[in-house]
């Protein structure tokens, strides 16, 4: 069979992303049975009972997991929303698009320092939150459009004769449709509520208020300090948490884009 | 037809002040940069982009690696990804799935995770401080794998199952067909490929030690860098990813208008 011989393809990419991302990784799952970087003797689950018992781990996931749950849904909706209204009424204004993408383009120094100047009283949760808002909305945007542009216009025009209005339209043929990309956006979205940290760290340094302290602050405390094993056990949780969410939503995608192929 | 209108300017209005919204702090870098802040007397003055250009090699040699490492890192993603997306999205064999969780999950692994191991991985390879060190990695990313899968999954698949009894050359496939066809997915892939390379700012600094070695947003990251000569370097590394955007705009611009509800 000649399709069997196309997974080959594959495998330029799968080499490299071997090598500079899986072996990365497999080394801090390592790490995380290890005693420290000097005593490299397996140490069971001592780890994630020093990682559990640590009153800050505890502070940062609580924190990160409630930036999430209100960012990331959040972030979704105002940027479907807002790529629906460009289409329908701004699409021959260029400005427009690009505006929403300039804010990622910018340094976090920059941010932080405009931020400074005119936004410094409000907490540090909102700061957070509108920061997050405010700079990668655009990306998500920007992958939206490229979705909507290639939605297949045979299936709009049929589902209009058929009488279905605006909303109705969007909702059961445009939705389903962008799925895929929909998936994509979230998955990027939820990277992007960790990547925050850059802009907290310019503001608060390595402690800021207890609202904000997030997983990201714990990680860089201890990579800071190199105190490996405590950042490799995170991930080894982080990685189940991640596999359970992406598996989940992975499963809806699919029920989503069956609905229409 | 009269509310149609009223619907139509209210959603332009706010769209537009949205959009003003996202741009004044770009504005507000741009006046910083020839030496209008309105905190203190304003002085007009073009000295950061002079020290730029001229003055100080450091930055437009940091500025010339970005466009080196972002600019590999952009083809040659695109050159592995491409394929091995349009596998993951059209070809089932066992596995698929789960490999392509891990490509997912790795994705979203915090930095100070992996960084670590990429820097003795880096060594081992002996690409350490090298400008390889910061390639290599970007272009076996799994991000434009992921992205470039969920575009080419809205390709139909009776038409390629099609095109495929005319030709069985891969390749062909590939190229004339699939690529046209996701071209719009390609360009937003290799701008935020782009952009992201671009930024990055940890992975410079633990992959290479050398400062002549870094690229422009290391330089740009710190806080010492408010002054005239950071305002201009920024102007000028804001530049090139938004001439690419614009690329990006046009691709997409056609799709779009025949999109649009009547």
């Amino acid at each position: 069979m000649k399709r069997k011989r196309e997974v080959l393809l594959l495998i330029p990419s799968f080499l490299g992303f071997f090598i500079f991302f899986i072996i990365p990784f497999l080394y801090s799952f390592y790490y995380a049975f290890t005693r420290s970087a000097f005593d490299m003797t397996w140490a069971g689950f001592d780890n994630f009972k020093i990682l559990f018992g640590s009153e800050y781990f505890r502070l940062a996931l609580k924190n990160t997991i409630a930036f999430t749950i209100i960012s990331v849904p959040l972030i979704m909706v105002l940027s479907v929303v807002i790529s629906l209204l460009i289409v329908q009424f701004l699409f021959q204004t260029p400005l427009v698009k690009n505006a929403f993408f300039l804010p990622v383009l910018l340094p976090s120094a920059t941010i932080v320092m405009v931020w400074q100047a005119y936004f410094s009283n409000i907490t540090p949760f909102a700061s957070l939150l509108v920061m997050f808002l405010w700079k990668y909305m655009g990306l998500n945007i920007m992958l939206i459009l490229t979705a909507l542009a290639g939605v297949d216009k045979n299936m709009l025009e049929a589902a209009r004769i058929d009488g279905a209005g605006l909303l109705r339209l969007t909702w059961s043929v445009t939705l389903p449709n962008i799925s895929p990309l929909l998936f994509f956006t979230f998955i990027l979205s939820m990277v992007n509520s960790l990547k925050i940290y850059r802009e907290s760290y310019l503001l608060w340094g390595t402690h800021p208020d207890t609202k904000v302290y997030m997983l990201q602050n714990y990680l860089n405390n201890h990579f800071a300090k190199l105190n490996y094993q405590n950042i490799s056990t995170a991930a080894i949780l982080f990685f189940v948490v991640i596999y359970l969410i992406v598996a989940i939503v992975f499963r809806l995608e699919k029920k989503a884009s069956e609905q229409i192929w | 037809m009269v509310k149609r209108r009223i619907v139509k300017i209210t959603f332009s209005v706010v769209l537009i002040a949205l959009a003003v919204v996202m741009v004044l702090p770009i504005i507000f870098t741009v006046l910083c940069s020839i030496g209008i802040d309105f905190n203190e007397e304003i002085t007009f003055s073009l000295e950061g982009y002079i020290d730029f250009f001229v003055w100080k090699p450091l930055y437009l040699k940091a500025y010339l690696r970005s466009v080196l490492i972002a600019g590999a890192a952009m083809f040659g993603t695109l050159l592995v990804s491409i394929p091995a997306a349009y596998i993951f999205a059209k070809v089932p064999f066992r596995g698929r799935n789960f490999l392509f969780y891990i490509y997912i999950i790795v994705m979203m692994m915090p930095f100070q995770v992996t960084l670590l191991p990429q820097y003795i991985v880096s060594r081992y390879l002996n690409i350490y401080d090298t400008l390889y060190a910061m390639i290599l990695p970007g272009i076996f990313a799994p991000f434009s794998v992921f992205l470039l899968t969920q575009i080419t999954k809205s390709v139909p698949g009776e038409f390629l199952e099609a095109v495929r009894l005319d030709t069985s050359n891969i390749f062909v496939v590939l190229t004339k067909i699939v690529v046209p066809i996701i071209r719009p997915g390609i360009v937003c892939a290799a701008v935020l490929v782009f952009t992201d390379q671009w930024n990055l700012v940890a992975e410079p600094i633990v992959l290479m030690e050398t400062i002549e070695n870094y690229p422009l947003a290391v330089l740009l990251s710190s806080s010492a860098t408010l002054n005239l000569l950071g305002f201009a370097a920024t102007v000028v590394f804001m530049l090139l990813p938004i001439l690419l955007f614009g690329f990006f705009e046009d691709e997409i611009t056609e799709g779009l208008g025949e999109y649009r509800l009547k």
